[in-house]
């Protein structure tokens, strides 16, 4: 149904793989369409969102062909979420183990009350709170704990994959720190495909091992995260790095992307990189560059690449 | 894979001609608006819709009270054989105007006292807030009917006394949306570049409060009319005006029922209904255009969405 | 020369009144004993994680909060506890870019109006035409140009580093000496953050202006701020020129900061120092040394005497029994 709307393409064209143990980062900024890619995997678009073309391959089935109670079987199950703003993500009202359990008990983990206590108990234990505060209260954690609580309640089924959706953005960077290694610990210990989604590069260099760079609802660069940041394509990923501060080299200057990123509705026609681009040619502005391998696991858009 | 979000929200328009387009695509506030509009010209056209007028003195028979509706008199004749569609259209203006202003009234008094209160809080909003819950506990109607009997009944006092009854829900309304508006940032930003109090209500608490006093004041006005004519009703109206309240009391007392002249009845309640139910629209759907806050939109609503979606 | 002197400031902010069932009042100990100096055309950086006081501290030198006790001098003269015309003065002299670009702007209020209004507010300006002339300057000079076709736009239509840019020219209208910048960039794109920070460099070159730069993020002060304050828990725990904060720091909190702040280089995945618990609550400060339940380095005697503000190298102070005492360092 579209009434009197604008129909915006928020994603087109993205394809990426995530291998089992691997952690793949999403990167972009605001409305480059991270958000809806992955609501888009685990089918969960507001009602105004359709999916129009492509596959989401988990294990080899389509999760798009899936029926509505397969998928709920596949969320949680399989694909777990960990959401940004751990305040809003939780119910206030019951305890954080009664949440926990809940997760356990709606996809059939574990049905015994006992053991489902004791699963909240050993889950709370391996994101490092004392398993005795499972009976409080969201408003008696601390931001930190409560991001540690959702970690905990996305653990809860033994996902093979957990989305990531910038889970630390709120945080204090020590707390950040925190949350980052125990997410790598647990990613370790547990085997976990990760898809972290997030706008900090230092985030992505300390923790991912691929990267994907979108602009605009677009792949820009998508490489192993050594290329990306030491021998990056895509004239906004170099941009990007030069603006992002690094204090390993302090006496470089900070640049900025003149412009800003474009909205969906107001998408420019040929490369959506181009009214921003240094490099941008005549042809930038008629033509959507395509995807070009500069390596077999290197993927860029951009025309410069043609050779 | 390629995901298509539509976006359901319009651009967010400024201006009246913004707002009227958003207004028009509300069919709540457009019935709403359409039902008031017909009232007032009915009101402001009276002697020309009117086709008898009702203060006339006129000679009347026997088989003049009472009479049924006939091609001559639509809506038939009460018992002073008087035409009732005249006294209908006549009756609609004393309905309006002290709706209207009455609920000025209580519009002014509840907004200074909400926004007063929650702009200075402390003492000063404890006294006024007590002070409105005093009031809020006392019944209205057998407040106005004593303050009513206390005066003259005129339509000058009617319009005074359903006024400052009818404002403390506006108060606790007003403080609170001033209580939330005083937290925001700009507020704080006035306050650093050195604006004072009166500056701030002036330019950034009033202009974020008005939508809400806009919409209360067409909810007020449908109250004011239904007090108007349960004071009529009474009998504590100035009996030398003529109003639908009025126009049911003498039905209701001069034996219409027992007469089986439902036409007299009937007329003023519809008409009564008709203004408080368009006004009561008009209000609601002016709430939804102004405050679009209450639809969903854009994915930032995603988090909480996902998080139902996983307890269902 | 020093422009704003800050001595020994306190606030505290009351949590619950004495009563019947609790003897004593508590307290937050939102700011507790801060000195330091902002000095003329310098960037001085504060930097701390939520909580640690550092936004109090800037509403409080606007004289929006009012100081427990202590001094704050502006150009020499004591402005502690001024009132009516004297703070408004200084709100002139003064200015503010919050946080939160989103909000800091009244919605209902055209562009034109909201850098326009400082003027009003202070009668000054003159006549309409020639307040809108500089009003027209000030957005050029915070670098929306052309300035004409801001001026009737509402706040809703311009992007997150528009109306950053917005705030900052409401600020220059009034030729203000100091600028208080509480995380001007924290909610804005990375693409775009870098443009408000030279924006604001450049108004410092400019005109003099002298900037307290309040962030929790130590990687944007490293490109900008001549020196750096590490707040910790309501009080200053060091202070010195940038280079040497960053490459020699004292302070074991401000090492563990440093050690944590992601860096986007795959192949320089280092060592961090990740610091356990939380900021203890501000009601019941720690006894002694306020970092010491959190410290990688803490001695028995940390925990009963409070270290005292020492310089321990030239321009560069500290407050730590053991910073430098032992080679800790390295």
């Amino acid at each position: 149904m579209i009434a009197d709307g604008v129909a915006a393409h928020a994603l087109t064209d993205i394809s990426f793989t995530l291998r089992e143990g691997e952690v793949l980062g999403v990167v972009g900024e605001s409305g480059c369409g991270k958000t809806t890619l992955m609501l888009s995997l685990l089918r969960l678009l507001p009602s105004s969102g359709r999916i129009t073309s492509g596959e989401v391959l988990f294990m080899g089935r389509d999760l798009l062909s899936l029926s509505e109670a397969e998928m709920a079987e596949v969320r949680w199950k399989n694909i777990a979420m960990i959401f940004q703003g751990a305040m809003n993500a939780l119910n206030p009202v019951h305890t954080i183990g009664r949440q926990i359990g809940e997760a356990i008990i709606r996809h059939n983990y574990v049905q015994d009350k006992k053991l489902v206590d004791n699963r909240v108990a050993e889950l709370l234990e391996m994101v490092g709170i004392n398993p005795d505060r499972r009976r409080q209260y969201p408003h008696q954690y601390s931001g930190g704990m409560r991001q540690r609580a959702m970690i905990a309640m996305a653990l809860a089924c033994n996902p093979q994959i957990v989305i990531a959706d910038e889970p630390t953005t709120a945080l204090d960077v020590m707390i950040q720190a925190q949350i980052l290694e125990l997410l790598a610990t647990l990613q370790e210990k547990l085997g976990l495909a990760v898809l972290f989604v997030t706008h900090d590069l230092g985030v992505v260099a300390e923790m991912c091992d691929s990267v994907l760079v979108m602009y605009g609802g677009v792949t820009a660069e998508y490489a192993d995260v050594d290329t990306i940041f030491n021998a990056p394509q895509h004239p906004y990923t170099q941009e990007l790095l030069r603006a992002f501060p690094d204090l390993s080299r302090p006496t470089g200057k900070l640049v900025s992307i003149p412009g800003y990123p474009p909205r969906l509705t107001a998408l420019p026609p040929g490369c959506r990189f181009a009214p921003r681009c240094p490099h941008v040619m005549e042809r930038c502005h008629q033509e959507r560059p395509p995807l070009h391998t500069p390596s077999p696991t290197h993927l860029a858009s951009c025309h410069l690449l043609e050779t | 894979m390629s995901a298509v979000i539509t976006s359901k929200a319009p651009p967010p328009a400024t201006g009246f001609l913004g707002f009227w387009h958003t207004f028009r695509r509300n069919k709540m506030a457009v019935v709403g608006l359409f039902m008031l509009v017909m009232a007032i010209l009915t009101a402001l056209f009276a002697p020309q819709l009117a086709p008898y007028d009702p203060k006339a003195i006129t000679r009347v028979t026997i088989e003049d009270i009472y009479a049924r509706p006939s091609a001559a008199h639509w809506l038939g004749k009460d018992d002073a054989g008087r035409d009732v569609l005249s006294s209908f259209i006549y009756g609609s203006r004393v309905s309006l105007i002290v709706g209207f202003f009455a609920s000025m009234i209580s519009i002014f008094i509840g907004g200074v006292i909400g926004i007063v209160a929650g702009f200075y809080g402390g003492r000063v909003e404890n006294l006024l807030m007590r002070f409105t819950d005093v009031m809020l506990v006392i019944p209205d109607l057998p407040l106005t009917v004593v303050i009513v009997a206390l005066t003259k009944p005129s339509l000058f006092n009617i319009i005074f006394v359903i006024g400052i009854v009818g404002w403390t829900g506006t108060a606790r309304l007003v403080r609170s949306q001033t209580l939330a508006v005083k937290e925001r940032k700009f507020v704080l930003r006035a306050r650093a570049i050195g604006a004072g109090n009166l500056h701030i209500i002036r330019y950034h608490i009033l202009p974020l409060v008005l939508p809400l006093l806009v919409v209360n004041t067409v909810l007020i006005i449908s109250l004011a009319i239904l007090n108007e004519s349960t004071l009529s009703f009474l009998g504590l109206s100035d009996p030398t005006t003529l109003s639908w309240g009025q126009m049911l009391n003498f039905a209701f007392t001069r034996g219409a029922m027992s007469a089986g002249a439902w036409w007299v009845l009937v007329t003023p309640g519809l008409g009564i209904v008709w203004l408080v139910l368009g006004c009561t629209l008009l209000g609601q759907g002016l709430e939804q255009v102004l405050n679009p806050r209450l639809e969903a939109h854009h994915l930032a609503a995603g988090p909480g969405m996902v998080a139902r979606r996983l307890g269902d | 020369m020093s422009i704003i002197q800050v001595q020994n400031l306190r606030k505290l902010f009351p949590t619950q009144k004495a009563s019947l069932w609790q003897k004593e009042e508590q307290f937050v100990h939102a700011i507790d004993g801060v000195t330091f100096e902002l000095r003329q055309g310098e960037v001085l950086a504060l930097v701390g994680e939520s909580g640690c006081g550092k936004s109090t501290l800037a509403l409080t030198l606007m004289g929006l909060e009012r100081a427990t006790s202590g001094h704050i001098f502006f150009k020499g003269q004591e402005v502690t506890q001024g009132r009516g015309r004297d703070l408004k003065q200084l709100r002139r002299q003064i200015q503010m870019v919050f946080q939160d670009p989103y909000e800091s702007l009244n919605p209902t209020m055209r562009i034109a109006d909201i850098v326009a209004e400082p003027l009003m507010v202070h009668g000054l300006g003159g006549s309409k035409a020639a307040r809108m002339e500089r009003v027209v300057q000030a957005l050029e000079d915070a670098g929306l140009k052309p300035a004409g076709s801001f001026l009737h736009r509402y706040p809703h239509e311009l992007s997150g580093g528009q109306r950053q840019r917005v705030v900052i020219a409401g600020a220059l209208v009034l030729e203000p000496t100091v600028l208080l910048a509480d995380e001007p960039v924290s909610m804005l794109d990375v693409s775009i953050r870098a443009e408000i920070l030279n924006l604001l460099a450049d108004l410092r070159q400019s005109r003099g202006i002298s900037i307290l730069f309040i962030t929790h993020d130590l990687g944007t002060v490293a490109y900008f701020a001549d020196r750096i304050a590490v707040m910790y828990l309501g009080r200053i725990v060091e202070l010195g020129e940038t280079a040497q904060i960053l490459q020699r720091p004292q302070h074991p909190y401000t090492k563990a900061l440093l050690s944590v702040m992601p860096v986007p280089n795959p192949r320089l995945r280092r060592e961090r120092i990740i610091l356990q618990g939380e900021t203890p609550n501000p009601i019941q400060l720690p006894t002694g040394c306020r970092f010491h339940p959190r410290c990688p380095i803490v001695q028995p005697h940390c925990a009963q005497v409070d270290p005292e503000w020492r310089e321990i190298l030239p321009a560069h102070q500290v407050a730590c029994h053991e910073a430098g005492r032992r080679d800790n360092n390295e």
